[in-house]
């Protein structure tokens, strides 16, 4: 009994001392995620790291890239390399015109765009837009949002996996967390 | 004059049927089981029995003529046997063979008749009466067998009014062993289901084996579980594992319900997966739990307890290590020895 008295009190120990937790997982917001914020300042969203990369922008291109690597990878700066193996990808870009204009633009050039639906989004901050999902081919699915702010440029996000993500709620949560400025 | 011939013819008819009678009980044999009439000399004279090592020389069979000519030879001394084994002459046999080869026959007297069990005499029965079927009898009242020293003092037992003894009451075997069964909501790293940003619940479902190695008032108890989230499949979920310790008391005072209060603390691993990877994280935990054992018998039971639990999720992010917890109830079914 004695030594069972010692364990417990050694467990209850070692547990307090690595702490009853730091983030309310109850009422925190995107608790565990990291923000992300561009460089320029144009927007910042929140994810998971890991298991995504952290976002870059490759050069020339004015498109911020993040994936979520396959633990096979090949390591690749090669962009289309890593969007061809990632098992998630985010492509996250600014667009002309509102949110809605800018999906129906991206809409007419999905075959079968037409009977795509199409849902309103909102962002925790208070950013709207729109959304849509479709699957592109066997083992392609996208999902866009298209999010902008109050005065503020439209930005595309841009996901592809390789399983259903219309109602994922990791994916959600990303936009959920989208942030135009 | 007809009434003379009559009863002429009535007398004659009677003895032919008296002389026919008279001449058939001398002409048959009697009856096997009617002993044969001897003398009243031969009866008084009891056959000396064998010696029980040395059979008698062959005698010949008492016969009544032999009997009256030459009385039986002297008695040789022999031990006498028991009362209840002396032969009888009815039971002799007549051929002489025989009685060589197969001794004389011995009769077994009846065992002594028993003692009467009630001292009172049975009710004398009152007369029959001549009823088609009489309707059987209720058994008469069983009567106290009266103690011999009642019976031989005179002097009347002391009579007390039976009670039973009381009975023990349920005394539960305190649990040892149980195998059990916890439901408690956490949440899911990273996802949310609304615009709020507040993390989508993730319920789990655990399966523990808690030991008790001290089990009195007090208990402690050592609890191993694995715990998988709820409606996933182990390849498309969130599951974790733990080793906790508890501290708790109990009362076994009343009968088959034993009230208990614990409290738990324990650490393990928790796989997330997330985005299809899988990602390895810490996972402990806080709580009490309150319940109670119903013994079904006296060393197996149903156990109920609902408590607060605290899970605590601590994973890297980015390179910093970060924790994530929930203030929770959680529900604990199980059963136990």
């Amino acid at each position: 009994m004695r030594a069972a008295l010692r364990f417990f009190a050694c467990a209850l120990a070692a547990s307090s001392a690595v702490g009853c937790g730091d983030i309310d997982g109850g009422s925190a917001q995107f608790p565990g995620t990291i923000l992300y914020q561009d460089p320029a300042g144009a927007f910042e969203f929140r994810l998971l790291q890991p298991p995504w990369i952290p976002p870059f922008i490759y050069p020339g291109l004015d498109v911020t890239f993040s994936v979520v690597p396959p633990p096979d990878a090949t390591v690749s700066a090669d962009p289309t390399v890593l969007l061809t193996e990632a098992l998630y990808s985010l492509q996250l870009s600014p667009v002309t015109g509102d949110p809605a204009t800018a999906m129906a633009a991206v809409k007419g050039t999905i075959p079968g765009g037409g009977t795509v639906p199409v849902d309103e989004v909102t962002s925790a901050d208070g950013s709207t837009g729109v959304q849509m999902a479709w699957q592109e081919a066997e083992a392609m699915f996208h999902r866009d949002a298209f999010m902008a702010g109050t005065s503020t440029s439209t930005f595309r996000l841009h996901f592809t996996a390789k399983k259903e993500i219309s109602e994922d709620e990791m994916v959600g949560q990303m936009i959920s967390s989208f942030r135009a400025k | 004059m007809t009434d003379v011939r009559r009863a002429a013819a009535l007398a004659a008819l009677a003895v032919t049927f008296a002389a026919a009678a008279t001449a058939r009980a001398q002409t048959q044999p009697p009856p096997f089981d009617t002993p044969a009439e001897k003398p009243a000399l031969q009866r008084q004279q009891p056959v000396a029995p064998p010696p029980a090592a040395t059979p008698p020389p062959a005698a010949p069979p008492p016969t009544a003529p032999r009997a009256q000519a030459a009385p039986p030879p002297p008695k040789p001394a022999v031990q006498p046997r028991p009362p209840q084994a002396q032969p009888d002459d009815a039971d002799a046999i007549d051929d002489p063979k025989v009685s060589r080869r197969l001794g004389t026959r011995m009769t077994v007297p009846p065992p002594p008749p028993q003692p009467p069990v009630t001292a009172t005499p049975p009710p004398a029965r009152p007369p029959r009466a001549e009823v088609a079927a009489p309707p059987p009898l209720p058994p008469p009242p069983v009567q106290p067998i009266p103690s011999t020293t009642e019976v031989e003092t005179g002097m009347p037992t002391l009579q007390r009014p039976y009670t039973p003894a009381a009975e023990h009451g349920f005394e539960p075997t305190l649990p040892r062993l149980k195998l059990a069964l916890r439901r408690f909501d956490f949440v899911q790293i990273g996802a949310s289901e609304s615009s709020n940003g507040v993390a989508a619940p993730e319920t789990f479902n655990s399966i523990s084996v808690d030991v008790y190695p001290v089990s009195r008032i007090v208990r402690i108890g050592l609890s191993t579980a694995f715990g998988w989230q709820s409606g996933k499949w182990l390849a498309e979920g969130d599951y974790f594992a733990t080793q906790s310790v508890s501290l708790g008391a109990q009362y076994g005072g009343l009968g088959r319900f034993v009230p208990f209060a614990e409290a738990f603390t324990g650490v393990g691993y928790m796989r997330r997966l997330q985005f299809d990877r899988t990602i390895p994280t810490a996972f402990w935990q806080f709580g009490a739990d309150a319940g109670v054992e119903v013994y079904v018998t006296k060393v197996g039971f149903l156990s109920l307890a609902i408590g607060y639990l605290r899970p605590v999720n601590g994973f890297a992010r980015r390179q910093q290590f970060t924790t994530v917890f929930v203030d929770t109830w959680s529900f604990k079914v199980g059963v136990g020895i």
